[in-house]
């Protein structure tokens, strides 16, 4: 009798699954979601990128993990809420979820070769999850932005040995007093300031890493001589340093790369800024406040916006470029006045500056306004743009992040008062 | 295969049936030797019982399979029987018959439910279908209890070997789960058991040769998986199994030769 009973009962839960099961239950036990940042069609070669997969699990249970299609420029690297060799459990119907760290670092050698790999992470369920890594590692491009020419020299560059060679110039109507300029986190944008009429010229990149026609950022109300410019880790917010009126200004990006609304903030004491950089977690913007001799952190919200800064000490001489490596743990800060490049140790809490070592190794540097970017803590390129020297110096790092030697560079001698650069 | 088996063995008892009665009609009138021999058939409604069972993807996922509906098409047998102690056992009121028989049984139908991912009602994103065939051939002893005029009842219990075949397939529900996921076709496969029978049955008395009888057969069938073919690279530690169980009644017809 109560077996009839609770067949009765399973009977009639049964219908009733069946009935709102398309609408409820439609639900897959395990899932992955990403990658963030999206692939990019193309990687350069030299240059190393981090996505993230997240992993969902809505199983009430540890589930464990092994991860297959991981070999040659795609390798698993930890990252933050890292998945491990675990997925850990749904807490009843609330999941859990977990990251899984991609890096992407194509050689030089594989320059053209697709590359088609299935990243398949096995959890012990039905089928392994799956997702395509798909890309065509292409020729690393340096973009210099020309002063003097107004226009845009491109140049491939073996970031392995950090040579740069076949510059072509690049030129948009658009241009006009160029100053810095940087790419998107995918590669297919380059942002370049024009500090003459106070506007952002966003130039789409083709394939093969060279710009294309240029479009007039829309929204130009926030822009007072931008001299500095940057662009979020997930792509989605745009600050420059508003060299004239010493503000920031922060824009949105959106899903087509364009400029957004942007606003004018003043963080904190700003004077002359002439440069802007976010580490890789984008929770930290470091500026090179040009007229104080001092370098800035300010916190990033969640909402993009800067909240109040820290100032280091006067110790950097009229600082015009600004970089980070991707540990977070090393400024690069030219000095225009002293034709130096301090490498700063980065500090947790409110003295965040550490000790700063200033160099010119060889005597190289004539920065006037150049500003610098990195290549995956291996070199410093550092744009020349006093003195008419017209050059780029690539400076090799050592293992604790310091300058050894700056050679400098003007392959087809399309350098004109270089003052930013930039790497795709 | 299964069919096949079935069919054959049929065929057999059939023919030797067959020979019998003609040597009975060949030979003189005093008692043969065949003449405690009988040939029977009969079909009927079936109803086949199964549990719920659980599907075994890894040792990380067990899922349910739970029965909604079992869709039968019925049953049939057909055997061979030899009454014993016929020259003394008619002269009891009682157990006044013991007919021995070797009888081939065939049912089929369809088993249709759910499955629950880990064994959760949150992950009901699939429903199954197993379609399955048992053939068993089985000794039957048949002692009758008493009789009545021309009516009859005797006891059926019987043992003897079962060949389940059933065959499994997966029908993706959720919308937003991949299709590849599903397991699409297990192939059928043979499992050979020991099966058990026992129920009661009556015989009408039509002529002196010829009976009318009515049979309910609770069968134990023992259990059936199937193949474990991977579909769709499916990972799977091991092929659902299902328990066979038959409840059958039987109308049919016997002739003593």
């Amino acid at each position: 009798m109560n077996k009839d009973i609770f067949m009765n009962m399973k009977s009639v839960f049964m219908l009733i699954s069946l009935l709102v099961s398309p609408l409820v239950f439609a639900i897959q036990p395990v899932t992955m979601s990403g990658p963030i940042p999206a692939l990019s069609p193309t990687y350069s070669a030299g240059s190393s990128h981090t996505v993230i997969y997240t992993i969902t699990n809505r199983v009430p249970k540890c589930l464990p993990i092994t991860v297959e299609g991981i070999s040659g420029s795609v390798r698993r690297i930890p990252v933050p809420n890292d998945c491990g060799a675990f997925l850990p459990p749904a807490l009843g119907t609330i999941p859990s979820t977990c990251n899984l760290g991609i890096s992407i670092s194509p050689t030089q050698a594989g320059v053209g070769l697709p590359v088609n790999q299935i990243l398949q992470v096995n959890y012990q369920g039905r089928r392994p999850l799956q997702a395509l890594i798909s890309f065509i590692p292409r020729q690393s491009v340096i973009y210099v932005s020309n002063f003097g020419s107004g226009n845009v020299s491109q140049c491939f560059v073996n970031l392995e040995t950090g040579i740069i060679s076949q510059c072509s110039v690049f030129s948009d109507p658009s241009f006009l007093g160029i100053s810095d300029l940087t790419v998107s986190p995918s590669g297919k944008f380059v942002y370049v300031t024009n500090i003459s009429n106070s506007t952002i010229s966003e130039c789409p990149v083709q394939a093969n890493g060279m710009l294309s026609a240029c479009t007039v950022s829309s929204d130009n109300g926030a822009f007072v001589g931008p001299s500095g410019i940057t662009v979020n880790h997930a792509g989605t917010f745009f600050y420059a340093t508003n060299f004239f009126d010493s503000t920031i200004a922060v824009c949105s990006i959106n899903s087509t790369g364009r400029l957004g609304p942007c606003t004018q903030t003043i963080p904190g004491p700003l004077v002359q800024p002439n440069d802007i950089i976010l580490n890789s977690q984008d929770t930290f913007a470091y500026i090179a406040n040009n007229g104080a001799n001092t370098v800035l952190r300010c916190p990033v919200e969640a909402n993009g916006s800067l909240g109040l800064c820290t100032q280091s000490d006067p110790i950097f001489s009229s600082p015009t470029g600004i970089t980070i490596n991707s540990e977070g743990t090393k400024l690069y800060v030219n000095n225009a006045g002293t034709n130096t490049v301090s490498v700063c140790s980065i500090l947790p809490g409110t003295n965040f500056l550490g000790s700063c070592i200033s160099s010119n190794p060889g005597g190289t540097f004539n920065i006037a306004f150049g500003k610098n970017t990195l290549q995956s803590g291996s070199f410093l390129f550092v744009a020349n743009a006093g003195g008419g020297v017209n050059t780029v110096s690539v400076c090799s790092l050592n293992s604790q992040g310091g300058l050894i030697a700056c050679p400098t560079t003007n392959p087809n001698s399309t350098f004109s008062i270089p003052e930013g650069v930039a790497l795709n | 295969m299964n069919q096949k088996v079935g069919s054959k063995i049929a065929c057999l008892i059939l023919w030797g049936a067959a020979m019998l009665v003609q040597a009975g009609t060949m030979g003189p009138s005093t008692r043969a030797w065949y003449t405690d021999f009988e040939i029977s058939g009969a079909g009927g409604p079936n109803w086949f019982r199964t549990d719920d069972t659980t599907l075994i993807i890894s040792p990380f996922e067990t899922d349910s399979n739970l029965i909604k509906t079992v869709s039968n098409r019925g049953a049939w047998k057909v055997g061979i029987g030899y009454y014993f102690f016929e020259d003394w056992l008619p002269t009891w009121n009682y157990l006044n018959h013991l007919l021995f028989e070797v009888n081939v049984y065939q049912i089929s139908g369809t088993i249709k439910g759910a499955v629950w991912q880990y064994q959760l009602p949150q992950f009901y994103n699939y429903n199954f279908r197993a379609p399955f065939t048992s053939t068993r051939l089985m000794f039957d002893f048949k002692p009758y209890l008493f009789a009545w005029n021309r009516i009859s009842s005797y006891l059926i219990l019987g043992v003897g070997p079962t060949w389940n075949t059933i065959s499994y397939r997966e029908k993706l529900i959720a919308p937003d789960v991949p299709a590849d996921t599903t397991l699409a076709f297990l192939d059928k496969y043979t499992s050979t058991r020991v099966a058990g029978d026992v129920g009661v049955g009556l015989s009408v008395n039509l002529t002196r040769s010829l009976s009318l009888t009515a049979e309910y057969v609770y069968g134990f069938l023992g259990n059936s998986s199937s193949a474990n073919s991977p579909t769709y690279g499916v990972l799977l530690a091991d092929a659902p199994s299902f328990s066979f169980k038959t409840q059958t009644l039987l109308f049919g017809l016997s002739l003593k030769l």
